[in-house]
């Protein structure tokens, strides 16, 4: 799809809805982009390129957990025994990689629960490149995210909510920053939109002060009534939209609020999750991502940052800070998972657990240093989990060498990765495109094939 | 197009290149259909008397198919012919040799044979490439052969020819743009529009040109001498804006995004990164209207000038906003060999319109560029000293803007230092094809030949690039300057003028504008500006039937003048320029107003933008100043599309959210703007009452007076507001804090507030936000 064939598309639909304001028969890229294609359609948000799935979907959103830095899959769901008899011992020559980011093994085996792929493969070895690849299918800045891909096939569930939204814990940025949840070159609307834990939820959603959601209204109004009179002059489809998504906006800034405030959740479900209202927490990010889910988000983002276990001190270790994050976590994602399952929302949402690389079997011992436990980046196999709609539960995928160094069975690229989690979504990713620069362009880079043992 | 004019179509043979192109351009099935029916050769004979149809243009009617449909395995690209039967659609030659094309014959010829296929192992394309032949293709390959299968090349990969001015359009105008929008307009059955308003005429060229609304005593003297003498007051306007320093900040941005300029390094802890300098550079150069060949020719080469001075080496720096990546256990070759590949890409893109990057991993799949042509082309770049390290060195120190500063600049290693370019196997840097030997510089084969007396460097290739019969650098920019003007280019893909780019829109106009761009006006950006505004096709009136926006709505044949929304920094600058707050201090270090929530750190970064976050006045600097910070970008600007400038960024695509609509009601930077307007009103209009109150802030904004209904709706609001406010001292008082602006003129704080909030709805007013 081009950007002409998708405003064609998008106008297609529209058509049958009826007519905008001013009864014209076609509407501007940029409208049907952000359009509220009104009442006529059962949600009213985003339009989504696809007429329809390629195929029925057995998901229909997304929980996206990103652990950055990289959880180490031997310590957590990749257990090797053979390393525990050799803890210590030097390491063979054959297994250190060809290339790494620093370099040296110690298992100490925190757990954390899921049904997980114990053969992913990546290219890339340092955090941002990893990242950029595991979201967007190349390693360098410049392609949609995998939530933009989503938003852009399917659109919206939704007419008061973004239909991709990211949320981070852990107080940093992801090392790719932004471009890991932006949109490329496709239309900005696709962009994740970021949850803030602090102030505004959404950016610039409060009023100024002295300024009351009354008072908002009547603005509008007669900001409507302003816009009315350009459209009747001038004609331009585009002053339709704005006049429909100064609209919207003012949906937001009740929706948003309500939705991501979990001061009203049952203490029993705070309690469930470990989510505290006011702090900025993981565990919070995994209740919002169960209520955004349930008010028709189509792609929830999380970041967490804190795993890049090198050893170079007690705050990056196996034995302090990676068993640290494992209590942040473990606790918020099984009760993100059992939440979904008892409100019934399991089997339409994939929920996704990933680091961007695995890590080393052997050691890191940066500057001959010992005296914390750590491991260096490895891109060469690593562990995710996903569950939910469509997957087959219960299984263990793949499987890695003695020394969880190499893949032996079944080795699922993150291409493949990002293929599978389409195909779950009811989209065949080769047929996912977009023209730019006179190629049709999609998220698996012209490679990956969906992992059929995988599918339920 | 109605009957009447399928008739006039059917009756000039030259006219039917035009209304295909017209339906491939426009894609609209109806459209298509009937086009489709005009290409069938018993069409026109159908008509007694009209003379026989004219043959296909491969250039602008197959080529497009075969490269979109067919090229992707039986193209350039060896690789890929040698999975696909060895069969290749680009050469006449080859593809007659194996019978898929027999001239003459379609229905002998294995590709019709293929395309008409019903089974599902023999039909071409393969139900595996999603890629699908309608039935019009079909048509137009198989009356193609009939024709004979004559091959020509690419439209843009030949020069630009000179086209005798259409006679349409004589009696309306007689500038060379308006002729050939004229002949056009004629195939399409369409109009030109009357002149715009002169209100509409000076805010459009002022934000065009400048990226500001012009003031309430422009607009007046406009007008005034408009009635007096139309054209001359229009030239003199253009004149008066084209010399304005505030050109080179508004063009600069357009300049910046292709350029990758940034205030950070990129990548994990996004450090700052020292470059302002050649910022500030770029809007001199663009204010001085440095020559379109020599601004280009110092960017990319400036030091290997000889004799280079200071200014020459600075602007070298066009390709040191390569992102460098400084995370822990990285491979600094990795890094500078990604840079190296960024330049070249980057290098073919602004200048030439073509998807080079493409040829990185294999031969070019639709585009005749080979894959050691790829690396021949980056040995140009090669031979430079910075290695991706943390200091971005090497760095030229200088003075600037009342500053010692620095810049990071292209310096080449000296000879004996000189390092091997091989072919990367698979585009990876872990792969150099020994076998097949170092590679020298080289351009590829489809272009001019790179002259013999040339240096085989980057001054070289900055030289070939500009050589007189180079088909693609004067149309790629031609078409994005004017894309900026009228909305949308002739070739609409502005980063793309390669085989799979649509059609141009006029053909003969973009190819007349290549010419006397590098002719006649030797490259003067201003000069080329000049005469796309001088034109009578952009002061044409922007209003637009029903009819017509249903006929043409992404208004490609100009029956009506350009309307689109303001840019990201052109919203916040007119925002601010209307207001009365904006700061006009050129140049220097960057700038990064009030953020939301708070500073964020990027990974294992510390705060970049740290001593450069600014309040007050210091804010409120033109955008082209803010900090660009590549991995948290500022939010208001990515809302309203502007780039992260990561990557080298040709076209932003332009959005209509609600997330814009939170900005420019809700940042508290708008808030501010909306009081410094109810603030500059009362200060302008002493003693005023609402109707000149409001009269002054359309005037402001807008450009002219509120229309009746407009102003009742103003006039209603504030009054229903100020009341309100009244009884509410409390939210008048929060309504009305402004920690940065200078204490208002006398004023009850309940008027203050409503006509706050009565300019905010100006501010936000579509009006406003469109040019």
């Amino acid at each position: 799809m081009n950007p002409f064939q998708l405003q064609q598309q998008l106008f297609s639909r529209r058509a049958f809805l009826g007519s905008s304001a001013m009864g014209l028969g076609s509407l501007a890229l940029s409208s049907l982009l952000g359009q509220q294609l009104g009442a006529a359609e059962s949600h009213g948000g985003l339009a989504g390129a696809l007429p329809a799935p390629h195929f029925p979907a057995k998901a229909k959103r997304v929980i996206y957990l990103h652990m950055l830095g990289a959880p180490s899959q031997h310590d957590l769901l990749d257990h090797k025994p053979l390393l525990q008899t050799l803890d210590g011992k030097k390491a063979p020559r054959s297994i250190l990689p060809e290339r790494s980011a620093f370099l040296n093994s110690n298992p100490n085996p925190p757990l954390i629960l899921g049904s997980p792929i114990r053969s992913m493969v990546t290219d890339q070895f340092n955090h941002a490149p990893a990242e950029l690849l595991l979201h967007t299918g190349f390693p360098v800045q410049g392609r949609p995210s995998t939530g933009a891909w989503v938003t852009y096939g399917l659109g919206s569930e939704n007419s008061d909510l973004p239909a991709y939204m990211v949320l981070l814990s852990g107080s940093n940025l992801p090392a790719g920053g932004t471009a890991d949840f932006g949109a490329g070159f496709l239309p900005s609307v696709y962009q994740g939109v970021r949850a803030r834990s602090k102030g505004d939820p959404v950016l610039f959603l409060s009023n100024p002060e002295g300024m009351d959601r009354a008072g908002r209204r009547r603005h509008l109004d007669a900001l409507a009534a302003l816009n009315h009179e350009t459209l009747k002059d001038f004609g331009d489809p585009e002053t339709a939209t704005r006049i429909a998504q100064y609209e919207m906006a003012f949906r937001m800034q009740a929706s948003v609020p309500e939705v991501m405030d979990i001061s009203k959740e049952p203490q029993a479900v705070l309690d469930a999750y470990g989510a505290k209202p006011g702090a900025a927490s993981f565990a919070n990010n995994c209740l919002l991502a169960r209520k955004l889910c349930e008010s028709g988000v189509r792609f929830v983002q999380l970041f967490d940052w804190g795993w890049d276990s090198h050893g170079t001190g007690h705050h990056d270790d196996l034995e302090h800070s990676l068993v640290g994050k494992c209590r942040q976590t473990d606790q918020p994602i099984a009760a993100l998972l059992k939440d979904l399952e008892q409100r019934g929302l399991l089997e339409d949402t994939l929920v996704v657990w990933t680091g961007e690389f695995g890590r080393t079997a052997v050691m890191e011992a940066r500057n001959g240093n010992v005296t914390f436990k750590g491991r260096d980046h490895h891109p060469g196999c690593f562990t995710s989990w996903i569950a939910g709609g469509g997957v087959k539960a219960g299984t263990v995928y793949g499987q890695t060498d003695e020394w969880g160094q190499k893949v032996v069975e079944n080795p699922v690229h993150v291409y493949d990765f990002q293929a599978t989690l389409l195909h779950l979504l009811g989209m065949d990713h080769t047929r996912l495109t977009y023209r730019f620069q006179g190629l049709d362009f999609r998220l698996t880079n012209f490679r990956g094939n969906v992992v059929k043992g995988l599918l339920a | 197009m109605n009957e009447q004019q399928i008739k006039k179509l059917s009756l000039g043979a030259a006219c039917l290149g035009l209304a295909a192109l017209a339906a491939a351009a426009l894609f609209i099935p109806s459209e298509k259909a009937k086009v489709a029916a005009l290409a069938k050769p018993d069409a026109a004979a159908a008509k007694p008397g009209a003379p026989a149809v004219a043959k296909l243009s491969f250039s602008r009617q197959i080529l497009p198919i075969l490269s979109d449909k067919c090229f992707e395995c039986h193209g350039p690209d060896e690789e890929a012919v040698a999975k696909s039967g060895h069969l290749r659609l680009d050469v006449r030659e080859a593809a007659v040799k194996k019978k898929a094309i027999v001239p003459g014959k379609p229905e002998e010829s294995e590709m019709i044979k293929r395309i008409s296929s019903k089974n599902p192992k023999q039909v071409m394309p393969t139900p595996a490439s999603h890629k699908v032949l309608t039935d019009e293709h079909k048509r137009l390959l198989s009356q193609w052969i009939a024709e004979g299968a004559e091959y020509s090349g690419h439209w843009a990969f030949a020069a630009p020819k000179k086209h005798p001015l259409p006679e349409a359009g004589k009696e309306w105008s007689a500038h060379p743009v308006d002729r050939f929008v004229a002949a056009a307009q004629e195939q399409q059955g369409l109009k030109h529009a009357p002149e715009a308003k002169p209100h509409e005429l000076i805010r459009r060229a002022t934000l065009d040109l400048i990226g500001l609304v012009p003031s309430p005593e422009e607009t007046a003297e406009f007008a005034k001498a408009h009635a007096a003498d139309a054209d001359k007051a229009w030239e003199q306007l253009v004149e008066r804006l084209l010399a304005d320093s505030r050109f080179g900040e508004r063009w600069a941005s357009w300049w910046l995004d292709m350029a990758r300029y940034a205030d950070t390094q990129g990548f994990e802890k996004d450090p700052y990164r020292e470059a302002w300098a050649y910022r500030d550079w770029v809007i001199a150069a663009l204010n001085r209207d440095l020559p379109f060949d020599q601004f280009s020719t110092w960017q990319l080469a400036g030091d290997l000038l000889p004799g280079a001075t200071e200014e020459q080496k600075l602007a070298t720096c066009f390709h040191r906003n390569t992102k460098t990546n400084d995370e822990g256990g990285t491979d600094n070759e990795e890094y500078r060999v990604q840079a190296v590949i960024d330049r070249t890409n980057a290098t073919m893109q602004v200048f030439n319109g073509l998807t080079w990057g493409c040829a990185q991993c294999h031969t070019h799949k639709y585009d005749p560029i080979k894959h050691e042509e790829y690396f021949r082309l980056l040995a140009f770049f090669n031979q430079t000293a910075d290695n991706d390290l943390p200091d971005d060195s090497p760095r030229m120190k200088l003075k600037a803007a009342g500053h010692d500063t620095s810049v990071p600049v292209m310096q080449e290693l000296p000879p004996e230092k000189s390092r091997p370019t091989y072919l990367f196997l698979g585009g990876s840097f872990l792969s150099p094809d020994k076998k097949r030997g170092v590679l020298a510089p080289g351009t590829p084969e489809f272009l001019p030949a790179f002259p013999k007396d040339f240096p085989q460097n980057r001054l070289g290739l900055a030289q070939w690039l500009f050589l007189p019969e180079q088909p693609l650098t004067a149309r790629v920019t031609v078409n994005r300057v004017w894309a900026r003007l009228f909305g949308r280019g002739i070739v609409t893909s502005l980063e793309d003028m390669g085989l799979q780019s649509p059609p141009p829109s006029h053909p003969e106009l973009l190819d007349h504008l290549a010419l006397s761009w590098s002719q006649e006006q030797k490259w003067s950006l201003k000069a080329l500006i000049k005469t796309l505004v001088m034109s009578r096709s952009y002061r044409q009136d922007a209003r637009a039937s029903k009819e017509l926006i249903e006929k043409d709505l992404y208004n490609t044949w100009l029956a009506r003048g350009p309307r689109q929304r303001l840019d990201a920094e052109a919203v916040r600058d007119a925002s601010l320029a209307a207001a009365g707050l904006l700061n006009p201090k050129m140049n220097g270090h960057p700038v990064l107003p009030p953020q939301p929530g708070g500073v964020d750190s990027s990974a294992f970064g510390g705060d970049a933008a740290g001593r450069f976050r600014k309040t007050g006045e210091e804010a409120r600097r033109r955008t082209v100043y803010t900090f660009i910070h590549r991995t948290n970008f500022a939010a208001a600007l990515s809302i309203f599309d502007a780039p992260n400038r990561e990557v080298c960024t040709i076209s932003r695509a332009p959005t209509n959210t609600p997330l814009q609509a939170l900005v420019t009601l809700n940042d508290p930077n708008y808030h501010e703007i909306a009081q410094g307007l109810a603030r500059r009103i009362l200060a302008e209009v002493p003693g005023g009452d609402d109707a000149a109150l409001l009269k002054r802030a359309a005037l402001l904004t807008l450009g002219r007076e509120p229309a009746a209904a407009e102003l009742k709706t103003l006039g209603d609001y504030v009054s229903a507001e100020t009341t309100r406010f009244a009884a509410s001292p409390a939210e008048a008082a929060a309504f009305n804090k402004a920690e940065f602006l200078p204490p208002p003129p006398a004023v009850s704080p309940e008027r203050l507030a409503a006509l706050t909030a009565t300019c905010s709805l100006l501010l936000n007013s579509d009006a406003f936000l469109n040019k």
